[in-house]
């Protein structure tokens, strides 16, 4: 049977070639993967695990890393914060049939039709402070009584000034593997139909209590599908060739099922996407 | 195995095609000199055609027209000159005392300019066999020191390029209608009477009289014989080398300069957001394949 037989175009990836994919996107795009306070902007290196970047990244000064808020200390108003980073680290791509990820328990192997597995290490860490800065810096903040409307002394015609890091002594480090299952879909988006990342669980092995555990991947599966998924869609049209100078492309997905059974398809270690070409 | 598959249907292959062969339009123009000289400036445009993929890794090009629009060919004939009169009426022992006027004629080189408009009046037919070659292609304006990224905020990334390779090609020149031939024949009065345009009426009568039929002559000159058809056939295609010259700019447009595919390498799959660079797969092992359905494309990510 024809490849195309039921479209224009058809397009195929395997999960090696995928993982190769997600090892480039890792390196070139490196601030979607790794996130963290200014102070890990300045000190990459003190990074759980500095990441190994493309020399363009460097040449370019593209941020290696996203930046975000210092995480706030309870108590002080938000004036006080600790320096954190957060960084996906390794993540492998296992397409049905799963062979080489071995997901745990709660993601009820074996991986169902349709779907891939993710198995990620994601290391996090926080600039922990020395027990003396820590008191040091709360007393400067105590003496900061707030009034009687909430606002602190000469602040209260001010904005909210930005949280300040209490200055670490050393940074802890963690690293823990996360297994998630998912698929891909086709979204209809203002820059034309995009392939997305759909994600149906995920699992933080031995952590306890369980409590803990769910709150975490609560957080986890929240990040990944608020934070960092949309920002890897990639457009069908990037898939389809240019036809020189002259001609233009309407590209649109074959439709699914009632032409194709699925698009894109996961099967066979393989993502496959089936594309409607008109010229 | 290969890591990435594209497949793209022949029913769209057929549209590229189509698309491609809209957009061709080429043209030339030439002199060659002599006794019988021409000069020619001719474009050439696409039509019709079809084109298949077969199972035998080829493609098949069937029955394209070849238009020739514009076609324009001035001819010049160079006539031996021929002069009347310039007797002696009164000869004397010192020579002639009265001698009558001598005219000549078709002095000049050449004496008769024959214009031919033939615009979409000829069109040839081309068929052939093509290969699909796989063509890796680094911009010649991409310097030494740029890098993927350089190449790309240039305008001159690196590319897998797919063209078609000529296996065999054939052309042939059909349906001269008959027009062409009271053309020809109108061309050559036209350019007899703009000759003679300084003698009055009944003088270019008798001039053409003492030729005989004019038409004839130049006919004749012109080795025209009674095929018009293999005249001209030979004319463009012997003289003025147009079929060479179809089925090389043809060729050179399908096979060279404008490729059925391309890809950037290394191939962009996130553009630019903001300042963060696009991120750029590398890919490697490209090789095509045909069969009578589809053209296969196989190649790996590289690392």
């Amino acid at each position: 049977m024809a490849l195309t037989e039921k479209c224009s175009v058809y397009a195929s990836v395997n999960e090696e070639a995928l993982n190769r994919i997600v090892a480039h996107l890792m390196r070139q795009r490196p601030s979607l993967f790794n996130y963290g306070t200014q102070f890990f902007e300045n000190n990459p290196g003190l990074l759980c695990k500095p990441p190994v970047v493309h020399p363009e990244i460097l040449r370019r000064h593209n941020p290696i890393i996203t930046i975000e808020d210092p995480l706030p200390i309870l108590g002080t108003d938000g004036a006080l914060g600790i320096d954190f980073c957060f960084q996906l680290v390794q993540l492998k791509i296992d397409i049905h049939p799963g062979r080489t990820v071995p997901l745990p328990p709660e993601l009820n192997p074996p991986l169902a039709e349709q779907r891939f597995a993710i198995m990620v290490e994601v290391c996090g860490g926080i600039s922990c402070p020395s027990p003396e800065t820590a008191e040091r810096d709360g007393e400067v903040v105590a003496i900061q009584v707030p009034s009687a409307d909430g606002k602190r002394g000469a602040e209260t015609d001010k904005a909210k000034p930005p949280v300040r890091p209490i200055q670490g002594k050393n940074v802890l480090c963690f690293c823990i593997l996360l297994f998630a299952t998912a698929g891909f879909e086709i979204k209809n988006t203002t820059g034309g139909p995009k392939l997305a990342i759909k994600l149906f669980g995920l699992e933080i092995r031995d952590i306890t209590p369980e409590g803990l555990e769910n709150n975490l991947e609560c957080y986890l599966a929240t990040t990944l599908r608020a934070g960092i998924l949309p920002k890897i869609r990639i457009a069908l049209d990037t898939i389809i060739f240019n036809l020189g100078d002259f001609a233009t492309l309407s590209i649109s997905p074959t439709p699914a099922p009632s032409v194709v059974a699925h698009n894109p398809a996961l099967e066979q270690d393989e993502i496959r996407v089936f594309v409607d070409v008109g010229v | 195995m290969n890591q990435v598959t594209v497949a793209i249907s022949e029913e769209t292959f057929r549209r590229l095609f189509a698309t491609i062969r809209d957009h061709f339009h080429e043209s030339t123009s030439g002199h060659s000199g002599g006794a019988f000289s021409f000069s020619w400036n001719i474009g050439v445009r696409l039509q019709n055609g079809s084109i298949d993929l077969q199972p035998d890794d080829s493609v098949r090009l069937s029955e394209l027209d070849v238009v020739y629009d514009p076609l324009t060919l001035e001819l010049g004939i160079d006539i031996p000159e021929l002069c009347i009169g310039g007797f002696c009426i009164i000869p004397s022992p010192w020579g002639c005392i009265l001698r009558a006027p001598k005219i000549c004629i078709f002095s000049d080189n050449p004496d008769i300019r024959l214009a031919l408009n033939l615009s979409g009046l000829l069109r040839s037919e081309l068929s052939g066999a093509f290969s699909i070659k796989t063509r890796y292609r680094i911009d010649p304006s991409r310097t030494a020191g740029m890098t993927d990224l350089d190449a790309e905020d240039a305008g001159v990334p690196n590319k897998w390029r797919f063209h078609l390779d000529p296996i065999w090609l054939d052309i042939d020149l059909i349906d001269i209608p008959d027009t062409v031939g009271a053309i020809l024949d109108a061309a050559i009065n036209n350019a007899v009477d703009n000759l003679l345009f300084w003698l009055p009426g009944w003088a270019r009568d008798l001039v053409k009289a003492i030729l005989g039929s004019i038409v004839d002559l130049i006919r004749a000159i012109l080795d025209i014989g009674d095929d018009i058809d293999e005249w001209l056939s030979n004319l463009l295609g012997v003289s003025i080398g147009l079929f060479d010259f179809v089925s090389t700019i043809v060729a050179d447009y399908f096979a060279n300069r404008y490729p059925v595919f391309e890809f950037e390498d290394p191939f962009p799959i996130l553009g630019y957001e903001g300042i963060k660079i696009p991120v750029k797969i590398p890919v490697r092992n490209v090789s095509v394949t045909v069969n009578d359905a589809e053209m296969i494309l196989d190649s790996d990510i590289g690392d």
